[in-house]
């Protein structure tokens, strides 16, 4: 059998091939990192839900709140019907009281969608304030549209 | 091939042109596919792009009525006139937002605004025109009208009404908690004219029913193939029609720019092609330049000119070709010089052989190794009748006809006789008048210098004449050596000589054949020197009463032919008689022992009739056999149309259908029933009889057959079919018949025959038959010609315990002494005297006192032809045990013994 010499082809070419699989990986795991900025699945102190649950939680809970947690401008050309604009900046445990005295309350949370964590946010505040009940529509109003389900423009 | 009907440049010259011509036909040929092909794919591309944009219109279109129908659930006015149910109100404020849209936007337009209740009813709507008719597409509202489950989602649908084409949107007001539906009716056609300026293309859009909804005002419609039409097909959502919408494109630029290529590409080949033409022509005139020199000059070698060609200036391959032409022109030269001085030598040799070989009286023949002939001399010319120009280069075969037969001719195996490459004997051939000539043949192999054989010299002589004269000398070639008589060739040839060269006179000959009765009987007791003594001594007393002229042969053994050529019959016949005297009295002894001898003769006259040899050879020798048949010791004359002759020769056709009887079982038995006296009878009995079966099913009487296989031998083997025969028929059928005796006949021949007493002995051995059911007839004259043999056969054969009757008895004559010896249980009384019985006292005299001598030896006494009640009556008298005759039962099929008739016949004629 050939021996293997440090300057035959063979030998740089695969020398060539390792060191541009490496070159690889290391580029994609780094586009990953970038590009995968994506919010928990689940939160310790709401229940994740989607837009069917919604629908089926406001028609089967009574007095259900519904909190949009985006900014005004981004509710104002497309919310989902009966939600109310509390955006982040304005969330505190008096704006929600005043909307739901009780802690027992039901709140839904949502913003624009799962890329956006202003709704993780809000959900958090709220939970500091004793809220119980508390679930958060993660997929937000991008799943909402997405959907095709009716909305207002206002 | 090719190359020899056309010069080499032409060839080259057409390849060329056709290769160009098949350059530009592939080109032609691909630029039109690929025209076609670029065509398709463009429509292809723009089809699809057609349809792109057309959804995505449609797309837009449903979102901007679903943003417009979404902004107006928002505001108040709508909720309040909802929530108030107030319908005029709600009628009202559709009607402003109608305006309100129809002035925001320009691209769509809206057909009307209409919301419903839960059920699908019109709640409200805008006050456009044309509503009254149409409320809606059919297939959206069945989403709604009578449903339980309420819309969650917007619907949208493609509808068609009218002339018109919608693009309709139901919305759920209220999605989580749904009150009514806002319906939002919009123009489709509208939307979808903004295609026209995105793809830059005139538009068209029509119905599938034909119906025109829209069509740009530069909407072109050219010449076939300068325009092409893509088109694509909406379906509406009620399936009900469809809008299609077309695009016109102008390809003509694209269908000049092939053509410009197409002309291009001609140009070129066209160029190449002639290049290429001149470039090889030019070629090959410089290459072939120095080959028409050498074609000339090879041209004038024919003419006896040999010049040579210079070898300079040549290209270096053909400088060789030219070396060696150069030298076989010089080797010419030589070679012509010397050849005409061998050619003078050669004809002065030739013209010596020939004379030599016209000077051999001989006839004289040259052939090649395959037979045929290269060179004949003037005498064998002369035998063949034929000039040597004919003779030339034909096969010898042809020519030399051996006579082999008398009439028949065969070609001679020349090569055979050749084979063996020596001198041969003479043979007979037929020259060229067809005449019989005897030639010597005498054959030499000539062999060239390799040793190899290139044909035969054969050197003939005409003996003829010198085989005539000896033969003629030739004494002992057609006598017979002990009575000087012709022999049977020599005799034949006579006879037929005499037939042809009388063949139209009117004269007769008597043709007349002898045998010696006794011949054999001297013949084996004396030994064969007293044979030829008799046959030399009959030979005498013949030629002594004939004349000089009448030709005699001895044509085998004892047996004398003799022709009287010109002699009336009746002189013939004295002649004959006088010999058959004279033989009669003459006698013969040998060691003093007298010896009776006689001759029969057949006679016939012949001449009128041309017959051949054979025809009357065999009838002569037929009626001598009659003569013998008769006692021997006279002539037999053959008259015309001889009764006697003819039997004989029917019965030579007997011997056929016998032998056709063994094969095609023809032969059939029959019995005939032999009645007691007594009443007492234990068995019946029957004698067996033997029938024959014709083509056309009639039974023949073995009269008629029996003498013929007497005569031919075929008896024994008739006698052992019979007895076969019986001995199956028992075996298969002795359960369904009372016991019964069969009377077998057998023959004299059979008797003494040592095969027949071997097969009857192993026959009964081996089957299981009751012997008490088996009885052999013989006859009496039998048993007499060979009394103790016959006597030891019936002793043999009775061991096994079957019985013996003797047949026929008192025709033989035997004393009653023989009888003694012969140990036979039934004695059958010959019919000749039972027949007379009636009339004649010395006929019952006879068959009394025979029946006694029988009864004295214990045998049982049977009477045959019993044919009336009163000839019963005698034979009762006379004491006779048996009787078999018509009177009591005529012969039958033996199969008819199964079915019992012959028994009920016999009881009652014996009652």
């Amino acid at each position: 059998m050939a021996r293997i010499g440090f300057c035959q082809p063979a030998f740089l070419g695969l020398a060539v091939l390792v060191s541009l699989a490496i070159f690889l990986c290391i580029g994609t795991a780094m586009a990953d990192s970038n590009a995968r900025k994506q919010s928990p699945e689940n939160l310790s102190v709401a229940i994740t839900i989607d837009a069917e649950n919604l629908i089926e939680l406001y028609q089967s809970v009574p007095d259900l709140k519904i909190i949009d947690s985006r900014l005004a401008e981004d509710h104002g050309p497309g919310f989902i019907e009966t939600s109310y604009n509390l955006p982040l900046a304005q969330t505190s445990c008096a704006a929600l009281n005043a909307m739901a005295d009780s802690k027992d309350q039901a709140i839904i949370f949502y913003c624009n969608g799962s890329a956006a964590d202003a709704s993780i946010k809000a959900i958090q505040i709220a939970a500091g304030c004793g809220y119980q009940r508390l679930f958060w529509f993660r997929g937000g109003f991008a799943e909402w549209e997405d959907k095709d389900y009716p909305y207002l423009i206002e | 091939m090719l190359a020899r009907l056309y010069s080499f440049k032409f060839i080259i010259s057409i390849a060329l042109v056709w290769l160009g011509l098949l350059a530009y036909g592939l080109a032609f040929y691909s630029t039109h596919v690929y025209r076609d092909q670029a065509i398709n794919n463009q429509v292809q591309s723009l089809q699809s792009i057609l349809e792109m944009k057309s959804r995505e219109v449609i797309d837009d279109l449903y979102d901007e009525q679903k943003r417009f129908a979404y902004r107006l659930q928002n505001e108040s006015a709508f909720r309040q006139a909802l929530a108030t149910g107030d319908s005029a109100a709600m009628s009202a404020w559709l009607d402003q937002s109608y305006n309100r849209f129809q002035e925001s936007t320009g691209l769509f337009r809206l057909r009307a605004l209409i919301v419903r209740n839960l059920d699908g009813e019109i709640f409200a709507l805008s006050s456009d025109d044309g509503l009254n008719s149409y409320s809606g597409c059919p297939k959206l509202l069945e989403t709604i009208e009578g449903r339980l489950v309420r819309l969650l989602k917007p619907r949208y649908a493609l509808c068609s009404h009218q002339n018109n084409f919608f693009a309709e949107v139901l919305i759920p007001v209220g999605i989580l908690q749904p009150q009514a539906y806002l319906h939002v009716v919009g123009y489709a056609v509208e939307g979808l004219t903004a295609i026209e300026s995105d793809l830059g293309m005139p538009l068209n859009i029509e119905r599938s029913d034909g119906k025109q909804l829209y069509r740009s005002e530069n909407w072109s419609v050219g010449k076939q193939g300068e325009f092409l039409y893509p088109a694509f097909k909406l379906f509406g959502d009620d399936s009900s029609q469809a809008a299609i919408i077309t695009a016109s494109y102008n390809q003509q630029s694209f269908i000049d720019g092939m053509g410009q290529t197409e002309a291009n590409f001609f140009i070129f080949t066209t160029l190449a092609t002639i290049a290429a033409l001149v470039l090889v022509i030019v070629l090959l005139n410089r290459a072939f330049q120095p080959m028409s020199k050498l074609r000339n000059s090879v041209g004038a070698l024919l003419t006896g000119r040999y010049a040579s060609i210079s070898e300079e200036n040549l290209p270096h391959e053909l400088r060789d070709l030219v070396v060696a032409y150069n030298e076989m022109v010089e080797g010419l030269e030589i070679e012509t010089i010397s050849r005409r001085q061998i050619e003078e030598r050669l004809r002065s040799e030739k013209d010596f052989i020939s004379t030599t070989l016209d000077s051999i009286t001989n006839p004289v023949l040259v052939i090649d190794s395959k037979d045929r002939i290269k060179l004949v001399n003037p005498s064998a010319e002369k035998l063949f009748g034929d000039k040597e120009v004919d003779l030339i280069d034909t096969s010898i075969h042809e020519v030399l006809i051996l006579y082999a037969n008398r009439q028949t001719t065969r070609i001679v195996d020349i090569s055979q006789l050749l084979s063996n490459k020596q001198s041969m004997s003479s043979m007979f051939f037929f020259d060229a008048d067809r005449n019989i000539v005897e030639l010597e043949f005498s054959a030499s192999p000539m062999i060239d210098l390799e040793a190899e054989d290139v044909g035969f010299v054969i050197i003939l002589k005409d003996v003829s004449e010198f085989r005539k004269l000896r033969r003629k000398l030739s004494y002992e070639g057609s006598h017979d050596q002990l009575t000087g008589f012709l022999n049977r060739t020599a005799f034949e040839h006579k006879f037929e000589n005499l037939v042809i060269e009388d063949n139209n006179s009117i004269s007769q000959h008597v043709l007349a054949y002898l045998d010696v009765d006794q011949f054999r009987i001297v013949n084996e007791t004396c030994g064969s020197t007293a044979g030829d003594r008799l046959l030399k001594q009959i030979g005498n007393i013949i030629k002594s009463h004939v004349r000089k002229s009448d030709i005699m042969s001895r044509l085998s053994g004892d047996e004398f032919g003799i022709v009287m050529p010109f002699f009336d019959m009746e002189p013939a016949l004295q002649t004959i008689q006088r010999i058959i005297i004279d033989i009669q009295h003459h006698g013969f002894v040998w060691n003093e022992k007298d010896y009776q001898v006689t001759a029969s003769i057949g006679v016939m006259a012949f001449g009128r009739i041309n017959d051949e040899y054979a025809e009357y050879y065999s009838k002569v020798t037929t009626a001598c056999f009659l003569a013998k048949q008769n006692g021997g010791n006279q002539y037999h004359f053959i008259e015309e149309n001889d009764a006697k002759v003819m039997a004989q020769q029917v019965s030579m056709d007997w011997v056929s259908g016998i032998m056709k009887g063994f094969t095609e079982d023809r032969f059939c038995l029959y019995v005939q029933p032999i009645v007691s006296m007594d009443d007492d009878i234990t068995r019946n009995h029957y004698e067996v009889l033997i029938r024959y079966q014709n083509d056309d099913g009639t039974i023949v009487q073995p009269n008629d057959f029996l003498p013929s296989a007497e005569r031919y031998n075929l008896i024994e083997r008739i006698d052992k079919w019979v007895v076969s025969k019986v001995i199956s028929w028992l075996q298969l059928n002795s359960e369904k018949v009372r016991e019964v005796m069969f009377s077998i006949n057998l023959s004299g021949r059979s008797l003494s025959s040592e095969s027949f007493h071997k097969f009857l002995r192993e026959s009964l051995t081996d089957s299981n038959v009751d012997m008490n059911s088996l009885c052999f007839e013989i006859t009496e004259t039998a048993v007499v010609d060979n009394v103790e043999r016959s006597v030891e056969f019936i002793n043999s054969i009775k061991q096994l315990g079957v019985k013996f009757s003797l047949d026929d008895f008192g025709t033989g004559l035997s004393s009653f002494s023989y009888l003694k010896q012969f140990p036979v249980d039934y004695l059958k009384i010959d019919g000749e005297f039972v027949r007379d019985i009636n009339d004649d006292d010395k006929s019952y005299v006879f068959v009394r006192s025979m029946t006694e001598v029988g009864h004295c030896l214990d045998m049982k006494v049977i009477a045959e032809f019993v044919e009336s009640d009163t000839m019963y009556g005698k034979l009762r008298e006379a004491n006779v045990d048996y009787i078999q005759g018509y009177t009591v039962g005529r012969p039958v099929s033996i199969q008819t013994l199964i079915d019992g008739e012959v028994d009920i016949e016999v009881v009652k004629v014996i009652k």
